[in-house]
C-alpha cells in the first residue's frame, strides 16, 4: 500500500492573441482579456491557495510555474502573488519545478529552442525566488523516450509523465520508473481527476468528496508512491470556492498522516524511492483529453500547419539578433495557441471552455496572421507560414 | 396545403420545400390537397392531389407564363376562395403570405385551424430597404391569425418577434439535397465564390468591399455565379474599387458550370443583410467548400465549422477571405467537418418536426 504522495500543482497562463487582420504591421496580445483573467485567478485562486499552503504545514509538494505566467504577474505588479510562492519556496515544505519558459512545445522539435527556454524558466525562477528546481516537467507532461536527451542535457535527472496506457502498458503507476537513465515519476491520472475535474461534480457517484475518503483510497492505492499532478487554478476558479476544494485541501495532509502516508516534495521523491525498472516510452503521451497523446496540439491540418510555421521561423528570427522580435515570436509557441486550433470539441467541451474565442478558426486566424506578421518582419519570403504553392 | 410554385417549374426554395415535404408527409398518411396557380407547366408528382387555378388576365393564354405578378397574386387569392374544398379538411398550411388573405378567410369561415410556415418575410427580401407595407399588412394577418406559426430558423424567429409581434413560434430547418460532386483537392485556387440571387438581400455589395483588401493581399478573384436586382450596383461598385477582372459576374450559370466553380474555389462566402435560412449554404458545405457566413444568415446558426461575420464589417471579411486562400490547413479542415456536420440537416428531419406540429395541433394543443 502506498506509503508516499507527492502532490504538484501546474499554474500557467497564455498570452492570448487578439483579433490580428493578416496585414496589421504588429502582432497584437488580448491585453484586455489577459488582464482580467489574471486578476480573477490572483485573487480567487492564487492568492488564497498560497496562504492556505502555507499555513498548513502538513502539506508538502511542487509547483511548476510557466515563464509566461511569471513575467505576467510580474508585468502587472501582482507582487503579492510572486511573494507567496516564495514564501511557500522559502517554507521547504514546497519547491520549484523546471519546464519551458513559455509552457512550449519546442520539446518536439529538433532545435535548441527546448534547451534556451528550459534556461530561461531555470534563471527566472531562481532570480524571483532564490531556488533552482531540481526536477522537470514538460508541458501538459507531454513525454516519450525521444525527449530524454533534451531534458538529460538541460541538467535534470528526473521527469514526470502522466500514467497513460501506452506508456504504462498495464504497469503499477504508484512505482518510479526510469527511462534512459532518468527517473520517472508517474501522474496517478485517476486520483488527479478526481480532485481536479470531478471534485464538484454533483452526478459524481463519490461526490462529495471529503479529505478522509480520499486519503482512504491513497493508502490503499497499490504501490510506493501516488502522485498527483493538477492546474492551480483547481482551486477556486476550475471548482469555486463554495465547492470546498480549499478545506479539502487543508485536511488532506492530516488525513494522510492519520494514515500513515508521507507527503514529499518532488526532490524527496525522486531520492527516497527506488526505481522499477525501465519504460519503452516508444510513444509520446501527455496529461491532455482522453487520448493522452499529442492531439489536442498536433491533430487537424491547421495545427500542423501553424506549429511547422512557427518553428520554421526560429533560426530567421534569431538571426536577427533582435531582442523584441525573438520575444514576441516566443510568445507564439505558447502551446495554448494550438490548444485553442483543436477542432476535437464540437461544442462547447474543455476545449471550448479553455478557448477564450470559442472557436477554432478564429484561433487560427489569429495564429496565422501573427505568423505572417513576424514572416514580412523578419523577410522571410522563401518560406511563408502558410503553404508556398 | 397553399403554395405558389412546385417543381419542375421552381424559382426558389420554396418548391423545393413543398415538394420535399410533401413526399414525406404522405409517407406518415398524412393526404395533401396542394393549392397553387397554374404558372408555367404543371408538376409531375403524383403522391399528392394537385388542386391547380387557372388564371385569367395575369398569364398569357397557352403557355401561362406569368405576366404580372401582383394582379396574379389576387386573383390567386380570389380564386381559391371559391375553389377551396373544406370537406374533410383537418389544417390549412400556408406557405409564406401569397396565399395568406385566402388562407385565414376560409380557416375562419370554415373553422379550420391554420398552420403558416414563413420561409421569409418582406424585411428580408427587401434587406430592410423600403419594405412593401401593404406585404408586411398581409403577413402580419397571417402571423396573428395561425393557430401555429413555422419558422426555417432562429434568426427567423427573432426577426417575427421583434417585427410582427408574435413569440410562440416554432423552428423546423430545412433539408437539402447534397449535390452530386466533392471537392476532394484543396490546393490553392486563390478564389472565392458566390452563388445565388444578386439582390440586397444576399448583401452582394459587402462582398465586393471586402473583395478590394482580397484582392490586393492575394491576387486573388471573386466569382459571382447568379443575376439579380444588384447586378448594376455590384458591377458599378467593382469598377468604382478598380477591381475589373478581379471580380467577375458570370451571370446565370447551369448545374455544370456551378459545380466546376464549386471545385475550383477555396471559400464560399454568404454575405446576406437577413437570410431565413440559406439552402446554398448547405450545398456548398455539402460539396466540401469552406463557407463563410454571415451572422444573420439562419443556418448558420446551427453549423458549427463555418466562419461567421457580421455582413457589415468588410474587413473582418476580407480578413476570412484571406486566411481561408492562404491557408490549406483552414480550407482543408472547414471542408472536411463542414461536410459532416451538414448531415445535420435533412428533409426527413423537416417533415418529422412539421407532422410533429400538425399532430399537436389535431389534438387541439
Amino acid at each position: 500500500m502506498a506509503k508516499h504522495f507527492l502532490l504538484c500543482f501546474e499554474a500557467h497562463q497564455p498570452h492570448r492573441l487578439g483579433r490580428i487582420r493578416f496585414w496589421d504591421g504588429e502582432v497584437s496580445f488580448w491585453e484586455s482579456y489577459n488582464n482580467e483573467v489574471l486578476g480573477r485567478v490572483s485573487s480567487k485562486c492564487y492568492l488564497k491557495a498560497n496562504s492556505m499552503l502555507l499555513d498548513e504545514d502538513t502539506l508538502r509538494g511542487g509547483f511548476s510555474i510557466s515563464g509566461s505566467l511569471l513575467e505576467q504577474l510580474e508585468e502587472t505588479g501582482r507582487t503579492d502573488v510572486l511573494e507567496g510562492f516564495s514564501k511557500l519556496f522559502d517554507s521547504g515544505r514546497f519547491e520549484p519545478i523546471g519546464e519551458t519558459y513559455h509552457h512550449s512545445l519546442s520539446s518536439l522539435v529538433d532545435s535548441s529552442e527546448f534547451l534556451e527556454q528550459v534556461g530561461m524558466h531555470r534563471s527566472a525562477v531562481n532570480r524571483l525566488f532564490g531556488v533552482t528546481p531540481k526536477v522537470f516537467v514538460n508541458t501538459e507532461l507531454i513525454f516519450s523516450r525521444r525527449i530524454i536527451p533534451k531534458i538529460s542535457g538541460a541538467g535534470y535527472r528526473t521527469v514526470f509523465a502522466e500514467g497513460a496506457p501506452t506508456l504504462l502498458r498495464g504497469r503499477n503507476p504508484n512505482m518510479v520508473y526510469s527511462v534512459s537513465g532518468v527517473r520517472v515519476l508517474i501522474r496517478n491520472n485517476a486520483l488527479s481527476d478526481d480532485i481536479g475535474f470531478r471534485f464538484s461534480d454533483k452526478s459524481w457517484s463519490e461526490y462529495p468528496l471529503t479529505a478522509d475518503k480520499y486519503a482512504s483510497w491513497v493508502e490503499r492505492s497499490p504501490g510506493d508512491l501516488v502522485t498527483v499532478y493538477i492546474d492551480y487554478e483547481t482551486f477556486g476558479e476550475h471548482h469555486p470556492v463554495e465547492s470546498g476544494v480549499f478545506e479539502f485541501a487543508r485536511h488532506l495532509g492530516r488525513e494522510l498522516a492519520s494514515r500513515g502516508v508521507k507527503m514529499l516534495t518532488p526532490s524527496e521523491a525522486a531520492e527516497a524511492l527506488g526505481q522499477s525498472g525501465e519504460l519503452e516510452a516508444d510513444e509520446y503521451t501527455s496529461w491532455a483529453d482522453v487520448e493522452k497523446d499529442l492531439s489536442a496540439w498536433l491533430s487537424n491540418e491547421m495545427q500542423r500547419e501553424a506549429f511547422e510555421a512557427i518553428y520554421k521561423l526560429e533560426a530567421p528570427v534569431k538571426n536577427t539578433g533582435n531582442p523584441a522580435l525573438l520575444r514576441e515570436w516566443r510568445l507564439l509557441t505558447e502551446s495554448d495557441h494550438l490548444y485553442y486550433c483543436s477542432t476535437k470539441a464540437q461544442s462547447a467541451e474543455v476545449h471550448l471552455y479553455f478557448n477564450p474565442y470559442k472557436n477554432p478558426y478564429t484561433a487560427f486566424i489569429n495564429l496565422s496572421n501573427a505568423i505572417h506578421i513576424i514572416s514580412k518582419k523578419v523577410g522571410y519570403s522563401e518560406v511563408k507560414p502558410y503553404e508556398t504553392q | 396545403m397553399f403554395g405558389w410554385e412546385y417543381p419542375p417549374h421552381v424559382v426558389g426554395g420554396l418548391g423545393v420545400h413543398s415538394a420535399e415535404l410533401t413526399r414525406r408527409l404522405v409517407s406518415y398518411g398524412v393526404e395533401v390537397d396542394f393549392y397553387k396557380p397554374k404558372i408555367d407547366g404543371s408538376p409531375t408528382d403524383k403522391h399528392i392531389r394537385f388542386m391547380e387555378i387557372l388564371l385569367g388576365g395575369a398569364v398569357t393564354p397557352d403557355s401561362y407564363t406569368l405576366k404580372d405578378f401582383n394582379s396574379a397574386v389576387a386573383e390567386y387569392n380570389t380564386k381559391l376562395r371559391e375553389k377551396f374544398d373544406p370537406i374533410g379538411v383537418s389544417i390549412i398550411h400556408c406557405h409564406d403570405w401569397i396565399a395568406a388573405e385566402a388562407a385565414v378567410e376560409l380557416s375562419q369561415r370554415h373553422g379550420i385551424p391554420l398552420v403558416s410556415t414563413i420561409h421569409s418575410t418582406e424585411l428580408d427580401r427587401s434587406a430592410f430597404f423600403y419594405p412593401q407595407k401593404w406585404i408586411m399588412d398581409i403577413e402580419r394577418t397571417l402571423i396573428h391569425n395561425s393557430t401555429k406559426v413555422i419558422t426555417v430558423s432562429k434568426h427567423e424567429k427573432e426577426m417575427i418577434r421583434r417585427y410582427y409581434g408574435r413569440s410562440d413560434i416554432r423552428v423546423v430547418y430545412n433539408g437539402f439535397n447534397p449535390l452530386p460532386l466533392v471537392k476532394s483537392d484543396y490546393s490553392k485556387r486563390n478564389r472565392v465564390m458566390f452563388i445565388g440571387r444578386v439582390t440586397a438581400q444576399k448583401g452582394p455589395i459587402f462582398l465586393v468591399k471586402a473583395a478590394k483588401r482580397f484582392c490586393e493581399e492575394t491576387g486573388g478573384e471573386v466569382v459571382f455565379c447568379g443575376t439579380g436586382s444588384s447586378d448594376f450596383e455590384v458591377r458599378a461598385e467593382a469598377t468604382r474599387l478598380g477591381l475589373e477582372g478581379k471580380v467577375r459576374l458570370l451571370g446565370y450559370v447551369d448545374n455544370n458550370e456551378m459545380g466546376y466553380w464549386l471545385t475550383q474555389s477555396d471559400a464560399y462566402v454568404l454575405p446576406a443583410v437577413s437570410e431565413p435560412f440559406g439552402i446554398t449554404v448547405l450545398e456548398a458545405m455539402g460539396a466540401g467548400l469552406p463557407a463563410i457566413v454571415s451572422k444573420t444568415t439562419g443556418v448558420a446558426e446551427e453549423l458549427f465549422n463555418v466562419l461567421r461575420f457580421d455582413y457589415w464589417d468588410t474587413d473582418e471579411l476580407a480578413d476570412l477571405m484571406i486566411a481561408v486562400t492562404q491557408s490549406r490547413g483552414l480550407r482543408f479542415t472547414l471542408g472536411l467537418l463542414g461536410r459532416v456536420e451538414t448531415s445535420k440537416f435533412s428533409w426527413s428531419r423537416c417533415a418529422e418536426e412539421t407532422y410533429a406540429v400538425y399532430k399537436e395541433v389535431v389534438a387541439g394543443g
